[in-house]
């Protein structure tokens, strides 16, 4: 066989790596034939449901069952039934199963029901009532930081970082202008096409079985492990096809696993637990609301000289994973430029609501908002066009980022920023002289400039809304971000997970010429590719063709822990323990061989610490990321100047990602991610009262269609990093980071209103317009 | 939540409908369902027995007859907004009927469920409201014409009596309405209106006669009456003359001060009530700018 690097890549067997091959999980899910939770066949297997609390905050007084109903028909599980402790096993283990002697958020589950039907599952939970006294509930982080109400520890307060670098009082008091700024974003709901959804089978002896819709197989079987008390190995967990997931499936399985386990446990039998998209959107994680102010010292030429940013996470009623996502947001809170003084704060603060969990981006685009927003401030206080500002600030090799890493790869932020300005235009729009985008009024309609827009007219034509168009009053503005995104877990991260990777070679009939090879990894598919990439990352070490190598889906009684399908690692880090491997194969197979052995070989590695990077976590300083992927984009968006209906009408995005495994999917990712920014960005909100979810439904929790979807430019840019497979770095959080501050600036460009608010809605513009005019020199003082 | 137990049943004469009605509990006539079903699913309404009427004869039909055209209950959107002659005659309730939802919800979602289902954002509403358009019912007390300009009397209720089915909509032709459905939503794809605005003139008439409705912005779709006579007195000696911008803010600050929007998931009622005169004046001016008079 090709078993060696040399020989697939001098051997001129055709390259996988960097090509784009068919999905190798799409036939069979065009087909149909992928088996997701809700197709499994389970015929003894009843239905678990979930009764939750109407209230923010209150004390548990009592849980009644209607002594009416025939309870012999179901089971029943509340806090006083676990087998184990009350926590679900995360960060922190204050995440109780079930409220035991309060509740502390709308929703929060208090008694679990199993019935072998849905009518019977319906009327049980019908037939508990729950007695509550209600309590004084938090329901902002203005009234958490207050702590007049304490609902978590002594004073709210879930998690708290600072970060600091230089002498941030006297470059301030040295600036020739301090330029100050809040922006604020909201929360977004995930919603994967498929809801949380699994099954808990129970076998002899407590072990215990979880098939399910997942993201992190071995977080649920850590969680199962510590809330049933069991041995790791008496628990199994299997992934199913996922449809979905962007960080929802992360923290929140190990939650359901729980219920379903202690429900399977309790009646003997498999319980199926699958949401419905009301409950979904009700009881699961969403991503952080969040408050960063800025303060800039900067020369009048635009250079900045300090920086004092101070974030605030809405975390919900519990920890999950906020301290950690507090953590990626503040250490990207400088933004992709280059901050001589920098004090960063950051806390997560506790609420009466949902808790707050991962999703793609982790905290990054809330302060990649902020500070790409202040940005565009100091460039229009200074009368400097944003690009301008950029170009001279940003990020070049050598750099020192505020928690003291220094830059020593290619940085690909002046590549990514100076492609997309070309390919957009923007320097034609903006009069390639620097101006202020706020100050002036440009970009009335009707304007098509090198022919921009013309596709999304035509398809305004199309829908047959021309002559509903007409009369309307029309402006078009651009906007522009440059950002970046760490690739794997943060500092020592990786070391503690000290990821593994098998590569079995199973031989067929024609012993190993036609066998083939298993990756057998941790790490799921759920929509973004990484089983097809993973393969490619194998075929090509091995060269061997790509069709003789499969990734199962992973069964935690089988594969090794290769990590969490999170934080951008799985190209990056388990890619490159795969490739280490696939080596490891290769040599062990020689020596079977040799021995004369016939049968399976294995190849296995762990994950290698990088030698020479240090990071240090109490004074959280150091090496954060091994790598960094960067991005730009320009948006074009049509502000409805009577409505202030605004859309995005164009966008160009391009990323610099070390290598493209799959360019194709690569593409994907971008242009997903480009939407789910809009999405974000101008329609996503979630309407509350009372801390109970209004708008839990599809049809109200309102994301882009297709027939919003502007056409995505997207180019990639390729620098090699000497720590990823072949060059990778992590890609899939990277294009959710700059879509809305772009969108942002772009409606500032078309109506001369600076929006520091997510969603930027039309309600939310006509305030801005109705109220005192943007006076951006004001937010500046002169020291 | 899951579709609670029901029973279904399938009529296929009026009479059996009627029939089905009387004899079995708490029924709920169904044609394309798509209203009918998420309510259900969210325990809104819980009938023990679903009547479906795609079946019935004739009910399945667009025909053409002296009252005027006639669209039966079963008739799906998609075909009304494609049928060649409402195409032709009446464009307005084919551009109403295009913007409902999506494609494939409306190959099933019929006018007559639209209409039913009583939304106050009924976007085939306006259109039927300024059409003139008739209600025919059949219901125990007999059969029934009721205008569709008396026919809301409420967000989700009608002046139908229970058991009463509807079985055909009538389009009279008194005139060719012309004009458009400006119509705001969050999202350009599978939407509610936040704000839905008509307004017509009747083509080739002499002189001109003009209709506003609108919906989304109180408890029923409704016309604004007091606009429209403002334009049909100031219109008469040709609109686009001297004083008519100024005479379309008027009726735009009458149709604001007629609406009485609700702050909503979609929409505050400052915002709806502003865009109400937004759209009114827009609507209006774009009239003006269609035609040569």
């Amino acid at each position: 066989m090709a078993g060696t690097e040399d020989e697939t890549t001098a051997g001129g067997v055709p390259r996988i790596v960097g090509t784009s091959p068919v999905r190798t999980d799409g036939w069979e899910k065009v087909s149909g034939q992928a088996m997701f939770i809700a197709d499994l066949p389970l015929a003894d297997a009843w239905i678990g449901g979930t009764l939750r609390s109407p209230v923010p905050r209150g004390r548990l007084r009592g849980i009644r069952r209607d002594p009416a109903f025939d309870w012999s028909r179901v089971s029943v599980v509340t806090a006083a039934d676990l087998p184990g402790p009350n926590t679900v096993a995360m960060i922190r283990e204050d995440h109780p199963v079930l409220a035991a002697e309060e509740v502390r958020f709308v929703a929060e589950a208090v008694a679990l029901v199993a019935a072998p039907d849905p009518e019977t599952l319906r009327a049980a939970i019908a037939a508990i009532s729950l007695d509550i006294e209600g309590l004084p509930a938090v329901l902002t982080m203005e009234d958490a930081l207050d702590g007049r109400i304490v609902i978590w520890g002594t004073s709210n307060i879930l998690a708290e970082y600072c970060v600091s670098r230089g002498d941030v009082a006297a470059a301030l008091h040295d600036a020739d202008l301090v330029v100050e700024g809040e922006y604020r974003t909201g929360y977004q709901e995930h919603l994967y096409i498929e809801t949380n959804g699994l099954v808990a089978i129970p076998h002899d002896g407590g072990a215990i079985e979880i098939v399910g819709s997942l993201q992190c197989p071995f977080y649920v079987r850590n969680a199962l492990a510590r809330g049933l008390a069991l041995s790791p190995e008496q628990v199994i967990v299997r992934q199913v096809a996922t449809g979905g997931a962007f960080g929802g499936k992360e923290d929140f399985p190990s939650v359901l696993a729980m219920h379903a386990a202690v429900l399977a446990q309790r009646c003997g039998r498999p319980v199926r637990m699958i949401y419905d998209r009301t409950e979904d959107i009700r009881a699961t994680t969403k991503r952080h609301p969040s408050i960063v102010r800025h303060r800039t010292g900067v020369r009048r030429d635009g250079t900045i000289v300090g920086a004092e940013i101070d974030i605030v996470f809405d975390g919900g009623a519990y920890t999950t994973l906020s301290p950690v996502v507090l953590s990626r947001g503040i250490l990207h809170a400088g933004g992709a430029y280059r901050i001589p003084a920098a004090s960063i704060r950051g806390r997560a603060v506790a609420t009466n609501t949902p808790p707050n969990g991962a999703f793609r981006g982790f905290g990054v685009p809330q302060t990649m908002f902020a500070i790409e927003r202040q940005i565009d401030r100091i460039a229009a206080t200074l009368g400097l066009d944003p690009l301008q500002v950029r170009r001279k600030n940003l990020l070049r090799t050598g750099d020192i980022l505020p928690y003291g890493q220094v830059l020593e790869e290619d940085v690909g932020a002046e590549a990514v920023l100076e492609r997309v300005v070309e390919i957009s235009g923007y320097e034609a729009w903006h009069g390639k002289v620097g101006r202020s985008g706020a100050s002036d009024g440009h970009g009335v309609s009707p304007v098509a400039v090198d022919g921009r827009g013309d596709s999304p007219r035509a398809r305004d034509e199309q829908d047959g809304r021309s002559l509903a168009r007409s009369g309307r009053r029309v402006r078009r503005g651009l906007g522009l971000s440059l950002f970046h995104h760490g690739s794997g877990f943060t500092g020592a991260g990786e070391d503690k997970i000290a990821g593994r990777v098998h590569v079995r070679l199973v031989p067929g009939p024609a012993g190993d010429a036609d066998g083939v090879y298993e990756v057998l990894v941790s790490s799921t598919e759920m929509g973004q590719g990484a089983a097809t990439v993973l393969c490619q990352i194998a075929a090509e070490t091995l060269g061997v063709p790509l069709e003789r190598v499969s990734m199962p889906l992973p069964d935690t009684s089988v594969v090794p822990d290769s990590g969490p399908t999170v934080a951008s690692r799985t190209t990056m880090i388990v890619g490159r323990i795969l490739v280490d491997a696939c080596h490891d194969l290769a040599q062990r197979l020689t020596d079977a061989r040799v021995a004369g052995e016939r049968g399976p070989v294995t190849g296995k590695a762990v994950y290698q610490p990088t030698p020479g990077l240090a990071w240090d976590e109490v004074a959280y300083h150091g090496d954060a990321y091994k790598a960094y992927a960067w991005g730009a984009d320009v948006v074009e968006v049509e502000v409805d100047e009577d409505t202030l209906e605004v859309s995005p009408v164009r966008a160009w995005a391009v990323v610099e990602i070390g290598k493209a495994v799959h360019p194709v999917l690569a593409a994907g990712q971008v242009e997903g991610g480009t939407l789910q920014g809009f999405g974000w960005a101008c329609l996503e909100e979630i309407k509350s009262s009372g801390g109970r979810f209004l708008n839990d439904r599809m049809a109200t929790y309102i994301v882009p269609t297709a027939l919003d979807a502007p056409p995505i430019t997207v180019e990639i840019i390729e620098l090699p990093h000497p720590r990823g497979p072949l060059g990778a770095k992590g890609l899939g959080e990277l294009p959710i980071d700059g879509p809305a501050p772009a969108f942002a600036a772009a409606v500032t460009d078309a109506l001369g209103l600076f929006p520091c608010e997510l969603p930027i809605t039309p309600e939310r513009l006509l305030a801005l317009q109705d109220g005192p005019p943007t006076d951006l020199a004001s937010a500046a003082e002169s020291p | 939540m899951p579709l609670p137990h029901f029973e279904y049943v399938a009529a296929r004469t009026v009479g059996e409908a009627l029939d089905l009605w009387r004899e079995r509990p708490a029924c709920a006539y169904f044609a394309g369902g798509t209203d009918l079903l998420p309510q259900m699913r969210l325990g809104r309404r819980a009938p023990a027995t679903i009547i479906d009427i795609k079946g019935v004869g004739g009910l399945d039909r667009i025909r053409e007859t002296e009252a005027g055209l006639v669209i039966g209950a079963a008739v799906p959107l998609a075909v009304i907004e494609t049928d060649p002659v409402v195409r032709a005659d009446f464009p307005l309730l084919a551009e109403c009927a295009r913007v409902v939802g999506a494609r494939p919800l409306r190959n099933r979602a019929t006018l007559v469920g639209n209409i039913c289902n009583a939304s106050p954002a009924a976007d085939t509403a306006v259109a039927l409201l300024v059409l003139d358009g008739l209600v025919r019912t059949v219901g125990a007390d007999g059969a029934r014409e009721l205008p569709v300009n008396e026919f809301f009397t409420g967000p989700g209720r009608t002046l139908l009596r229970p058991g009463e089915l509807v079985t055909e909509v009538v389009l009279p032709r008194a005139a060719v309405w012309r004009g458009s459905y400006l119509r705001l939503s969050r999202r350009r794809g599978m939407d509610l209106a936040t704000v839905g605005v008509l307004v017509a003139c009747s083509n080739g008439a002499s002189p001109p006669r003009y209709r506003i409705a609108l919906s989304a912005v109180a408890p029923v779709p409704l016309r604004v009456r007091d606009a429209e006579a403002l334009l049909d007195a100031e219109g008469a000696g040709g609109a686009g003359g001297h004083g008519w911008a100024a005479t379309i803010g008027r009726a735009a600050e009458i149709a604001r001060a007629s609406c009485s929007p609700i702050t909503d998931m979609r929409g505050t009622a400052e915002y709806r009530r502003d865009m109400v005169g937004v759209l009114v004046a827009r609507g209006a001016a774009a009239l003006a700018q269609a035609w040569v008079w």
